[in-house]
């Protein structure tokens, strides 16, 4: 044991004399995920940091920093190393633009007025910070660490989708098995949903909850590579298909976070107006047994109507485990505590449904063709298909390759163009199905319109006739006495929160196929599903630690 | 755009019932609706070929409910606006009276089942603030109605009342009867104020 210890000091012993000398950097690249703190607002944060690059004797480091939200622009940030002993530092947050630092151990610091600016770095962390001497609440602190994940935030926290949606963007999803978290989440609820319904008596609150529930989170457009496939490829053309093809991963899962999220607001809605509904309930059974009490109502008639609030009282229970499994499920999905990861949803704001065009496919499946990452990444392996083909003729010409012409150079072309034929046919298919995609989203899109409309009329109907009876015991003709009224009251009330739930599914279908419009023409929280990825392959150096100024 | 400008908050939180505890000027103003009811009136029964004449006289005695019972409920599941029910229970002194036909009916209790409509959020001056119905009962030296509490285990109809006067008032400032009808013996018959 104490042999062990001894080995591994030497070896610590030995890193810190080998990398962390003095005027050195080591080497940053990789992923990182922290937090930026300006003023008492803290967010977290993603970045990825490429390799130092060189140009003649400078080197730089360009990188981004992404708040960890789907809507975030990234912020640039660029070190120079001018010398041995100075940095040059830029970014927007300087009120000049740029400052020199000057290098001390793995700190380089320097000064801008009023600002002053210091980074330290260490093997896997890197510390920036931007102090402003006039404005302190301008003050910037970020604190970044080597990690592919996504760090757990406060528990029980009150969530945007923005936020969410950011998390499913920037989570690292290195092997496919990650990826299934979403897909887990899914299955999970569709499940829980469908072990509720058979008990559930307020179907019409549910709406089309039989089969909307799969259709709003199911993928817009399929995986092309579902196995362990971010490996970065370091041929140019593999590596731009991952790269696309993680995009378009990266796109599905954030479209069906983005979903869920949507149908937890559903539900939850609809558990609201339920709870509304039945506590109002409970005040007509109170007043009907303050009647009975008095002698205008016959006893029991209170008693008799609290059955049909027990079996409100039972969806209602059915409804909140439904919406904790569904939190539980959307935590999971954005790598949060299951158990106590979000508290709470942030509401959304919609347009008026009923003042919005209808969506036209054939306005938007060329531009969803021509952006989309699964072509591009067919395109990308097409070329890489080529390149091995001609691979094969000119490895004659290669005199130290062990493979020369010979008799299986045929079958290898042959194979090689079948390969080809393959891919083309897949990216006919791919096409094609973009262009289905488009049909069934904006059918989607345009059904959610629709039954918005009608589930508001019929509100507004129900709602109308609610008034005649309210007028009717307002001008004395009825009262609560009256077993007839009673019923009515209670069935008209009903009604209305049926559409009104009609309503609520309406308007989430709508943000669900908006959301999905967004993924297949990469707009709005779709825009950039390139954010914080790994530049394209470079050619691996020996110098795994660089130095200022130049090799030594 | 101007159309996306109009915004509405997805699932916004809905209001909590606000019900309005009476206060005791409430309950006192009820109270004094009671008391205020007319202690004499003639109704007029038009039969085919003959009308009839009944009137009645009363005396406010003790109060069965040392002050009325009330309740309040919500119009609607998503309002915090709200009607009141209110009910008030007086006995009546002796020598109160209906008088039909000549024949002398004496009248034990009122009972008044009021609605006070002030807080449902409607001003429409169509609307009445407060309505009342008002029973003048003969003969229920207990004034246990207007339903049977036992029926049906304990046999007989569900009322209690054989006889009764019976009208509303929609304005209580000058406690106009309307809608006014006597029942003699269960049987009943629609009435006309005359004075």
């Amino acid at each position: 044991m104490i042999k062990k210890f001894a080995l591994t000091k030497l070896l610590a012993l030995s890193f810190v004399l080998t990398s962390c000398r003095d005027g050195d950097l080591p080497k940053l690249s990789g992923r990182y995920q922290g937090m930026m703190t300006i003023g008492n607002s803290k967010t977290q944060i993603i970045t990825q940091m490429p390799d130092f690059k060189k140009e003649r004797k400078v080197r730089t480091l360009n990188f981004i920093i992404y708040p960890a939200m789907a809507s975030a622009v990234g912020e640039n940030y660029s070190f120079k190393l001018l010398d041995k002993e100075t940095i040059e530092f830029k970014n927007a947050r300087l009120n000049n633009g740029s400052a020199l630092l000057k290098l001390d151990n793995n700190c380089a610091n320097g000064a801008s007025e009023p600002q002053t600016v210091a980074i330290c770095w260490e093997e896997g962390k890197l510390t920036l910070s931007i102090k402003d001497a006039l404005i302190p609440e301008k003050s910037v602190l970020i604190n970044l660490n080597l990690d592919n994940g996504l760090s757990q935030l406060e528990s029980n926290k009150i969530l945007s989708v923005d936020e969410l949606v950011g998390r499913a963007k920037f989570n690292n999803y290195t092997v496919a098995q990650e990826s299934e978290r979403v897909f887990q989440a899914q299955k999970n609820i569709a499940v829980a949903r469908g072990n509720l319904l058979p008990k559930l008596n307020l179907k019409s609150l549910i709406g089309l909850a039989t089969g909307d529930y799969l259709s709003a989170v199911e993928t817009v457009l399929p995986f092309l590579f579902p196995g362990n496939w971010y490996r970065w490829d370091t041929s140019k053309e593999l590596y731009q298909a991952e790269r696309s093809s993680f995009a378009s991963l990266r796109g599905n899962e954030m479209s069906m976070v983005e979903g869920l999220y949507y149908i937890i607001l559903r539900d939850q809605l609809v558990l609201e107006r339920l709870k509304k509904h039945i506590m109002w309930m409970k005040q007509i059974q109170e007043s009907i047994r303050q009647s009975e009490n008095v002698g205008t109502v016959v006893k029991g008639t209170a008693e008799y109507f609290g059955t049909s609030i027990a079996n409100l009282e039972k969806d209602k229970l059915n409804l909140e485990v439904l919406v904790k499994i569904q939190f539980a499920q959307l935590a999971h999905a954005t790598n949060l505590s299951p158990i106590n990861g979000i508290s709470g949803l942030v509401p959304v704001l919609t347009p008026d449904l009923s003042s919005l065009e209808v969506a036209d496919p054939s306005a938007f499946y060329k531009e969803a063709q021509e952006k989309s990452y699964e072509l591009k990444s067919l395109d990308y392996l097409l070329k890489a298909a080529k390149t091995s083909q001609k691979e094969i003729y000119f490895n004659f010409f290669d005199l130290e390759g062990s493979s020369g012409i010979g008799f299986g150079t045929r079958s290898q072309i042959l194979v090689s163009k079948s390969q080809q034929e393959e891919i083309i046919k897949k990216s006919e298919e791919t096409e094609s199905l973009i262009e289905l995609q488009a049909s069934v989203v904006a059918n989607e899109y345009n059904l959610a319109l629709d039954s918005y409309q009608l589930a508001k009329s019929n509100k507004k109907l129900s709602e109308k006739r609610l008034n005649w009876l309210i007028s009717r015991l307002l001008q004395g003709d009825d009262s609560i006495d009256s077993e007839e009224f009673v019923n009515e009251l209670t069935d008209i009330q009903y009604k209305i929160l049926g559409f009104a739930a009609d309503e609520a599914t309406s308007t989430q279908m709508w943000l669900t196929a908006k959301a999905k419009l967004n993924r297949l023409v990469l707009k709005g929280f779709y825009s950039d599903l390139e954010a914080a990825l790994p530049e394209g392959p470079v050619k691996k150096s020996n110098d795994e630690h660089l130095s200022v100024g130049g090799d030594k | 755009m101007k159309k996306l400008m109009m915004l509405n908050i997805f699932f916004v939180q809905l209001i909590n019932f606000a019900l309005a505890n009476p206060t005791p000027e409430d309950l006192n103003y009820y109270r004094q609706l009671t008391v205020a009811i007319r202690t004499e009136a003639q109704f007029k029964v038009s039969l085919i070929n003959q009308d009839v004449f009944y009137d009645y006289s009363i005396e406010l005695g003790e109060p069965i409910y040392s002050e009325p019972v009330v309740s309040d409920l919500p119009l609607m599941d998503q309002s915090d606006k709200f009607y009141r029910n209110f009910w008030d229970r007086v006995f009546l002194k002796d020598g109160s009276r209906v008088v039909i036909n000549g024949e002398e009916i004496p009248l034990t209790c009122i009972f008044v089942s009021g609605q006070d409509n002030r807080y449902s959020g409607i001003n429409d001056p169509r609307f009445p603030q407060f309505i009342m119905r008002v029973y003048l009962v003969a003969n229920d030296f207990a004034c246990v109605g207007p339903k049977n509490p036992g029926w049906p285990n304990n046999g007989g109809k569900e009322e209690m009342w054989d006889t009764y006067i019976y009208y509303e008032v929609k304005d209580p400032t000058i406690m106009l009867p309307a809608e006014a009808k006597i029942r003699i013996k269960w049987n009943e018959f629609k009435s006309i104020l005359v004075k």
